[in-house]
């Protein structure tokens, strides 16, 4: 094992050679300087580990890179929360949950109007989606793996190809086929609807893989009880994999919760806090950040970045309440 | 076994000796010779039995009866059909796509594969026990025994919790389980939770027991306690026990079936008390294979 001073060293001549490599080729920025630091530092533990012992070489070159990879990717993670707080938390006062913006306008000070009539409009309008895709999407899992009927694999097909549509096109059929020939106004079912499109797949993707970990032997077990294949599937396997659904469920409410362009076209833009789905257009998160970047003024844009920081926080918020109230199976670790 | 084995030793310090199987071999045959054949027309019978897994024609005419309250083993090697054979017993060989079978099986003098016959009923009153123990997960260690009536619909007279004693006291499980029977199933070690699967398929008062291997995922010692377990459940019902363990087969079976593939079609070859397989074996296919000569 390396000692701690090792570790030191080796990071420290890394980040002397980056400097070099900085001053005399043409990387430019914080972003060039990091790609030549995790280049040599790879470089530097490789000539490290050829004196140290040549057996662990390529032991100690994986661990740097893999180490590199993990920075590479939680660094703009950090990046993003840090930004979206520190741009974000000026906004933040106790009627931006209260307020709408029925009186207010994007370019007033901080302290007058809110944003409860976009975390309402949201919160309706995903949980309605979520209620119709999960089912959905869970019903169609269960078809591919334990029914495994003669259209599995093109519902599998189907699944597949759904997840790569452009959530524009999921808000163009929505606005074809419900808004313009059924409801003839925008409106909040018609965004749940577009949603759901792009929900349903993220969610029967995941439980179809979350179904398949369930051992064929449990399945047997309970046949060889004298089950029939519904109860089965009711009674042992969806159980068993009880969080895993969950998860799928919480992977497609954090897929769609962001999205825009679906209900630019479907529920449209509001001012004024409801929760009916069916008479007017809605307000929601994205859509209230997208109209406040659009006016484009100092005091809009905080607006923005609040609303992205309880976007965000609403997300995690709902993980958690997912996670503490029936992710676990009963009594298990 | 009680002679070799001193009562105040624990199961998990005793190795089932492989040197020695003659003394329980002969306490068993001695047992059933009393009331063998006694029963002879009821119990389980299979007829002419085939059975193909596409084109693949794995299992030939099969001619064999398992009287009552005795227990058969199936011995042969890897790929006999012997396994193939068992799940038919119950009809959980027809869970396999693609998969067909022949011939009759008669249980109480009845074919389980009559047209009128409903194969979850049959199912409960014949039950299986896995190679791997399989608690289901989602449940505890008593909710697991009595799995069976909410699964196959049963009303069952008894009170549930009386009911989770018994069976569990029968699979030889009681005394381990009793204090925890809130606890997840995975949370005991395999042999237990092979004895907690007996359990869960005594509970339905099944009249035929089907073993798949049930000891080739544990260790010595918790093979030697559900051996006991089978032991004490064939007083009261026929077991079928398929196994890879020669030794095994000839401690706790009655009878001994040898099936042997020749590349084709897997076939009996050889049925009879198991003291004539293993001393007197009229097939020289069945003598080379319980002395180890091959398979």
């Amino acid at each position: 094992m390396q000692t701690l001073r090792q570790r030191v060293v080796v990071f420290a001549i890394a980040a002397a050679i980056a400097s070099i490599l900085y001053a005399v080729t043409g990387l430019d920025g914080l972003l060039g300087w990091y790609v030549a630091f995790a280049l040599s530092t790879v470089v530097a533990v490789a000539v490290q580990s050829f004196f140290t012992g040549r057996k662990s070489l390529s032991d100690r070159i994986a661990s740097a890179v893999i180490t590199i990879g993990f920075a590479t990717v939680v660094i703009p993670w950090i990046s993003l929360v840090f930004t979206v707080i520190n741009r974000g938390w000026k906004a933040i006062y106790w009627g931006f949950f209260t307020h709408d913006m029925l009186v207010n306008s994007m370019d007033e000070p901080l302290n007058m109007g809110g944003i409860s009539h976009a975390i309402v409009g949201t919160c309706v309008i995903v949980g309605v989606a979520t209620l119709i895709a999960a089912p959905l999407g869970i019903i169609a899992a269960i078809y591919i793996v334990e029914i495994n009927g003669r259209a599995a694999r093109f519902v599998r097909f189907l699944t597949q190809a759904m997840s790569g549509v452009p959530s524009i096109v999921a808000g163009l059929f929505i606005y074809s086929t419900i808004v313009i020939a059924v409801t003839h106004k925008n409106n909040g079912i018609a965004g749940a609807l577009s949603l759901a499109i792009l929900m349903l797949p993220t969610v029967a993707r995941t439980s179809e893989e979350v179904l398949k970990v369930v051992p064929r032997e449990v399945r047997d077990s309970s046949y060889a009880l004298g089950a029939t294949q519904l109860r089965t599937t009711m009674r042992v396997v969806l159980p068993t994999v009880r969080s895993g659904l969950i998860t799928a469920t919480i992977l497609g409410i954090a897929r769609v919760a962001g999205e825009t362009a679906p209900l630019l076209l479907t529920s449209q833009y509001a001012l004024r806090l409801t929760t009916n789905m069916f008479d007017s257009t809605m307000a929601s998160m994205p859509t209230y950040i997208f109209g406040a970047l659009r006016t484009g003024t100092e005091l809009s844009l905080a607006r923005a970045w609040g609303a992205a920081m309880v976007l965000i926080a609403l997300i995690v918020i709902l993980s958690i309440i997912a996670r503490l109230f029936g992710g676990r199976t009963k009594g298990r670790k | 076994m009680s002679e070799q084995i001193p009562a105040e030793q624990t199961a998990e310090t005793i190795v089932p000796s492989i040197a020695t199987p003659a003394t329980p071999m002969e306490d068993r045959t001695s047992r059933s010779a009393e009331n063998l054949e006694v029963n002879g027309a009821s119990g389980l019978e299979a007829r002419g039995v085939h059975a193909w897994f596409d084109k693949h024609h794995a299992l030939a005419d099969v001619n064999l009866h398992f009287p009552q309250n005795t227990v058969t083993g199936l011995i042969g090697p890897s790929g006999c059909g012997k396994s193939t054979f068992l799940r038919l017993l119950n009809r959980m060989h027809e869970f396999i796509p693609k998969s067909a079978m022949a011939g009759e099986v008669l249980f109480n003098g009845d074919d389980i594969y009559g047209a009128s016959v409903d194969a979850t009923e049959i199912r409960t009153r014949i039950g299986m026990v896995f190679q791997k123990p399989n608690p289901f997960p989602s449940m505890t260690i008593g909710e697991n025994v009595v799995a069976g009536l909410k699964l196959a619909k049963v009303k069952s007279k008894d009170n549930k919790d009386d009911l989770i004693e018994e069976c569990l006291t029968r699979a030889g499980l009681w005394k381990e389980v009793k204090d925890r029977l809130k606890a997840q199933g995975s949370s005991l070690s395999g042999g237990q939770q092979q004895r907690l699967c007996i359990a869960r398929a005594l509970a339905l008062k099944p009249e035929v027991l089907l073993l798949d291997e049930p000891c080739s995922a544990l260790d010595p010692g918790s093979t030697l306690r559900v051996e006991e377990t089978i032991v004490q459940l064939s007083e009261s019902m026929t077991i079928v026990i398929v196994t890879h363990n020669m030794q095994q087969a000839a401690r706790v079976s009655d009878y001994c079936a040898f099936f042997l593939s020749d590349g084709g079609p897997g076939r009996l070859i050889e049925a009879d008390l198991t003291t004539n397989i293993f001393s007197n074996p009229k097939d020289d296919r069945t003598a080379d294979y319980v002395q180890g000569r091959f398979g």
